[in-house]
């Protein structure tokens, strides 16, 4: 009987502190959003790393995973968790489109208090 | 004999325009499909970018703020990198203020900083030059040369893709390349051995090849800023721009979409593969000249001496797609460029001639004879009309 309880307590014990070590990485584990192109996906905002990002076609997200500190661009569309995404082969670059618009003029940005509001 | 005139052939058409060209769009998807992934994101290299989003504020923005840039750079020093690399060419006064607050952050920074410069070839006018080379005099830090190298073709538009380093001799001054300086600072025997650079695909987590960070993420509270500081630490970092129209160039990688890759990124997959000490290289000419002789004698001897002459299609089919796998197999394990044109020419050319032979011998027996007999007519008629030249000459 003694041995039991003893053995109960070192096997809570070891659960506990075993607990104490998963817990601060788990909360440690976050993906920073370093860029946005989806309105509901906002720049500068912190998740867990097991929620689910759903970025559409077309659109980007850019990521900062912690503790790793790794980026990551993720290219829609894609729904799930930012660790798990990998891209394929090529993925990370559009297919080649049939023509490319070229700007023919100078970038002539205006001063912030020129600009429409 | 007609295996070496076939290599012969061969080796000439692989320095025309077109031929060339083909070559580089065959190892580019090579590059694109083939080249390195590391399991998870380079833990030497990081980028700094000013992007539109950094600038969106900004009441100028190109020449950027010199104040902004000191700050980016005090930022990323108070994160203890490895070594910063900056990848502006500084070339014009603006406010002297802000550029004095530049050269204080460069000059007083605890760690080492790289600086790009430029000479004739950029192109600038002298007065530029000399600003450019009086900022870097008043910088204090070592210096290395911003270019990389096109290679370019007399007929036609070449393509312009970055493919290489500059190569030593090609740059006017004594200057090392600027990815060079930086990787000494990590690798101090970093040292080029060839110019073709090699590049790295997003590593197999999923994470770009390189860290990248906005640089306006590096100028907001301590509490936000926190996290990206602890990812530069210990590494090289390359500040740089990442503009829409600027600095932007085709490289292997394009072959795909046709992106165009920032200058700045460019440097940083070179400074990467110095100091891992990655390289990819082409054949040496006469590594090219083995492998096409072997190429031609092989599809020669398969096709005439072995008699499979008569499936040359299916010859011709079967060696050009070995070829290619083995193409693909060379560039992935032993990162050589093999020569794809010239050697399914080679192959094709010899296959068709071992099965073709005979023809082509009596076909050449015929030519030679009708031009034997018409050689004699004609230098007997040429010498008829000398002779009555000269009787008429003498007569006069």
């Amino acid at each position: 009987m003694a041995y039991n309880s003893s053995y109960r307590v070192v096997v809570r014990a070891t659960f506990l502190a075993g607990l104490t070590l998963v817990l601060p990485t788990a909360a440690g584990a976050d993906v920073r959003i370093t860029k946005s192109d989806v309105p509901a996906i906002t720049k500068g905002s912190v998740l867990n790393d097991d929620a689910v990002l759903d970025v559409p076609a077309n659109k980007k997200v850019k990521v900062l995973l912690e503790p790793s500190k790794v980026s990551k661009v993720i290219v829609g569309p894609y729904k799930g968790t930012a660790k798990d995404y990998i891209p394929s082969d090529l993925s990370y670059k559009a297919v080649k489109p049939p023509s490319e618009l070229d700007p023919g003029a100078t970038l002539n940005a205006p001063p912030p208090q020129f600009r429409k509001r | 004999m007609c295996v070496a005139l076939i290599v012969l052939g061969v080796l000439f058409l692989s320095d025309i325009g077109y031929i060339r060209t083909a070559e580089h769009w065959t190892a580019d998807w090579r590059t694109a499909l083939c080249s390195k992934r590391k399991p998870s994101q380079d833990e030497n290299v990081a980028l700094v970018l000013f992007t539109e989003e950094t600038l969106q504020d900004a009441p100028v923005r190109i020449p950027m703020d010199r104040h902004l840039i000191a700050k980016v750079i005090r930022a990323v020093a108070s994160a203890e990198p490895s070594a910063i690399g900056i990848d502006f060419v500084f070339a014009r006064p603006t406010n002297p203020e802000a550029d004095g607050d530049l050269i204080r952050a460069i000059r007083d920074a605890k760690v080492p900083i790289v600086l790009v410069t430029v000479d004739e070839h950029a192109n600038l006018p002298e007065k530029q030059l000399q600003f450019h080379r009086k900022f870097l005099a008043d910088a204090k830090r070592p210096t290395g040369h911003a270019y990389f190298e096109r290679k370019t073709d007399t007929f036609g538009i070449s393509d312009q893709a970055v493919r290489q380093m500059a190569e030593p001799g090609h740059v006017n001054s004594n200057q090392q390349a600027f990815a060079e300086v930086l990787a000494q600072i990590k690798r101090p025997n970093a040292k080029t051995r060839t110019p073709t650079i090699a590049w790295l695909l997003t590593a197999r987590d999923g994470s770009q090849p390189f860290l990248e960070v906005d640089a306006a993420d590096l100028l907001g509270d301590n509490d936000s800023v926190a996290p990206y500081l602890a990812a530069l630490k210990g590494k090289i970092v390359l500040i740089g721009s990442d503009l829409v129209d600027l600095d932007r160039h085709l490289t292997p990688l394009s072959v795909v979409d046709e992106a165009r890759m920032p200058g700045v990124k460019i440097h940083a997959f070179i400074v990467s593969q110095l100091i891992d000490n990655r390289w990819i290289r082409k054949l040496r000419p006469a590594e090219e000249l083995l492998l096409l002789l072997s190429v031609a004698s092989g599809g020669y001897l398969v096709s005439r001496i072995f008699g499979f002459g008569r499936y040359a299609k299916t010859l011709a089919v079967t060696g050009s797609t070995a070829l290619v796998i083995g193409g693909f197999g060379a560039f992935k394990f032993a990162g050589l460029v093999l020569p794809y044109t010239t050697a399914l020419t080679a192959w094709i050319s010899s296959v068709s001639l071992g099965r073709n032979i005979e023809e082509i011998y009596r076909k050449l027996g015929k030519l030679f004879r009708l031009f034997a007999t018409k050689g004699r007519l004609s230098w007997r008629t040429i010498h008829r009309i000398g002779w009555l030249f000269v009787q008429r000459f003498l007569r006069d």
